[in-house]
């Protein structure tokens, strides 16, 4: 298990003229190895979500354990403390203090997180990464990170020229300067540094936003290609055919809570998808031709071709 | 030339003054017409863009808007006719509010106070932001953004409007709303011509015409059927039809042709 949430909560600006609950009652495992979509409308709590992997933010309330350290909403001792406050409350309801010993069990099992290892650990992309660079040079740029967490210039060279590598972006791009690069080209040295780091855990908050079809198809593939080198991939994306082509698992979000987790196969067979989701194209087709009374096994069909087939098999037999 | 809205003739555009990534262009576009401008990144569509709306100036060649040349002595002529909506809803809110907004065109045209309120308020209405009048943008989604940098475009009562990829930033949800309300502007004044550049193939379907750029040059031109028919020109280039013309073309490899032109049609016609 790369990452488990159990009964997180979160609030922005708790006690505040601004606060506003954005995650309610978060129970999540996402599996070490996988490439886990997130998906969900605007303000469904995505992005909140995936900020607590690396305690960008910290929970409410509940835990999150990444790679067996645990992020707590207060210290570890003291957050212990008050979950055995609240198991002996006399105030609190039964199902507030079976929820308290979960997590007091949990929190014993495993130590705190140090936040220089888990920010090296998790890597997070955010949308338009490319306006994060700021070096003079491309190899420069991508050495920053490894510098930061305490690399020597060398061993931060050498990790940002593999880093580079990986992306596709070869030593004649070194001595450039990151400005002068494509949209595409700028994109992939932003990944190559977040690469750098050697995170176990890369997470993806649209990263093909504002990219034409061509480029992202293509930094989909790079991202499934570092996937299948053995990184844990989480992406938050609105393009299910992202979702439907790449992703091993998908978590549905919806106003704050984790309306299910499955397969993406699973997922867009067997909804319509009005509510939660934008479906691609061919299954939002498929099952407005189910609905028209047309026996399809969706579940069976990967493109058109093959509801070319399957409807003239149908057709066929009537 | 009384129909024609845009006329580029033999226009070329050059950033650097070396490599053209406009080459030798020649169109009409004639008033009133839906257009759809596709292609990769780089492949000339957004410099197109700015060449039409007077942003850049082309290297050789002419573009006239209704008539006039594009040039330096007719470009505050022709500037009221124009208008564009761009990519990223946040870098063109100006007002303090929604309303503050749409009143910064009008403002510029010198409108009375007191004539400018009902304006506001009817173009508020007609890209359905007339709740939201006094929020702030942080209070807007991107969707509810766009819209009012639309309004705000409308106010200025223009003759052609150019969306550059207007919806490439926005959710489904934000590019749903903004796509059926380019079709209600559409319906709604048939004198105005509206170019949508998009990545978005399936948005392009109820264009009157759809242009293909690549590498700086009109690749295709035609109505959406006559080009998405054409599956393997555009494949060539790494582009894919809409799915309407995808499952035609599966059909037609299984001996079945379908005679659709539209998603809805084609729902009928495969399971009546």
């Amino acid at each position: 298990m790369a990452v488990k949430f159990r009964h997180v909560n979160f609030t922005y600006s708790p006690k505040s003229p601004f606060e506003h609950d954005a995650l309610f009652d978060i129970n999540l495992e996402i599996d070490k190895n996988s490439f886990t979509a997130v998906i969900g409308h605007t303000g469904s709590g995505k992005s909140t979500l995936i900020q607590h992997i690396n305690a960008l933010l910290l929970p409410t309330s509940g835990v999150v354990n990444v790679n067996q350290s645990l992020i707590t909403p207060v210290r570890i001792r003291k957050y212990r403390r008050k979950l055995e406050k609240i198991i002996k409350s006399k105030k609190k309801t039964n199902e507030e203090k079976d929820i308290a010993k979960s997590l007091l069990e949990e929190s014993n099992k495993f130590s705190s997180y140090k936040k220089k290892k888990l920010r090296s650990e998790v890597g997070i992309v955010f949308q338009f990464p490319e306006y994060q660079l700021f070096e003079e040079t491309v190899l420069k740029d991508v050495s920053f990170g490894p510098r930061n967490f305490g690399k020597s210039k060398e061993e931060a060279l050498n990790l940002a020229k593999e880093a580079l590598n990986r992306v596709g972006i070869d030593e004649t791009y070194y001595e450039r300067s990151p400005f002068e690069l494509s949209g595409g080209e700028k994109r992939r040295v932003a990944i190559a540094g977040i690469l750098a780091m050697k995170p176990n855990i890369l997470i993806l908050d649209e990263p093909t936003a504002g990219l034409d079809p061509l480029s992202s198809q293509k930094m989909m593939e790079l991202f499934f290609e570092i996937y299948k080198q053995g990184i844990t991939i989480i992406l938050v994306t609105h393009d299910m055919n992202h979702v439907l082509n790449y992703a091993t698992h998908v978590v549905v979000m919806k106003d704050g809570k984790v309306e299910r987790k499955t397969t993406p196969r699973e997922l867009f067979a067997n909804i319509k998808g009005e509510d939660v989701i934008s479906l691609p194209p061919l299954y939002k087709f498929m099952h407005e031709l189910a609905d028209r009374g047309c026996p399809l096994k969706i579940d069976n069909i990967n493109n058109e071709k093959d509801l070319a087939k399957a409807i003239k098999e149908i057709k066929g037999h009537a | 030339m009384k129909n024609i809205a845009i006329s580029l003739n033999n226009v070329s555009y050059s950033y650097d003054k070396k490599n053209d990534v406009i080459k030798n262009v020649s169109l009409n576009i004639e008033k009133g017409k839906f257009i759809s401008v596709i292609g990769h990144n780089g492949s000339g569509k957004s410099t197109f863009a700015k060449l039409i709306m007077g942003l850049l100036e082309p290297k050789e060649g002419e573009i006239k808007i209704f008539d006039l040349p594009l040039d330096g002595e007719h470009i505050s002529q022709i500037r009221p006719y124009l208008g564009i909506v761009f990519q990223n809803p946040d870098n063109q809110f100006i007002g303090a509010t929604v309303r503050d907004d749409i009143a910064f065109g009008l403002e510029n045209q010198c409108y009375p106070q007191n004539e400018m309120d009902p304006l506001i308020e009817e173009y508020a209405a007609r890209v359905g932001m007339s709740e939201l009048l006094d929020k702030e943008p942080g209070n807007l989604s991107g969707g509810q953004k766009q819209r009012v940098a639309i309004a705000g475009v409308l106010a200025m009562h223009p003759k052609i409007i150019v969306f550059d990829e207007a919806t490439a930033m926005l959710d489904p949800q934000g590019k749903e709303d903004i796509n059926k309300l380019i079709k209600l502007m559409k319906k709604k004044n048939k004198e105005l011509t509206l170019i949508t550049i998009t990545h978005n193939v399936e948005e392009t379907q109820t264009s009157d015409d759809v242009i293909v750029f690549n590498e700086g040059e009109i690749y295709m031109k035609g109505k959406p059927e006559e080009v998405f028919l054409e599956a393997e020109k555009l494949r060539s280039i790494r582009l894919d039809s809409p799915l309407l013309y995808r499952i035609k073309e599966a059909f037609l490899l299984e001996g079945i042709k379908l005679k659709s032109k539209s998603i809805e049609d084609l729902k009928e016609e495969i399971w009546p």
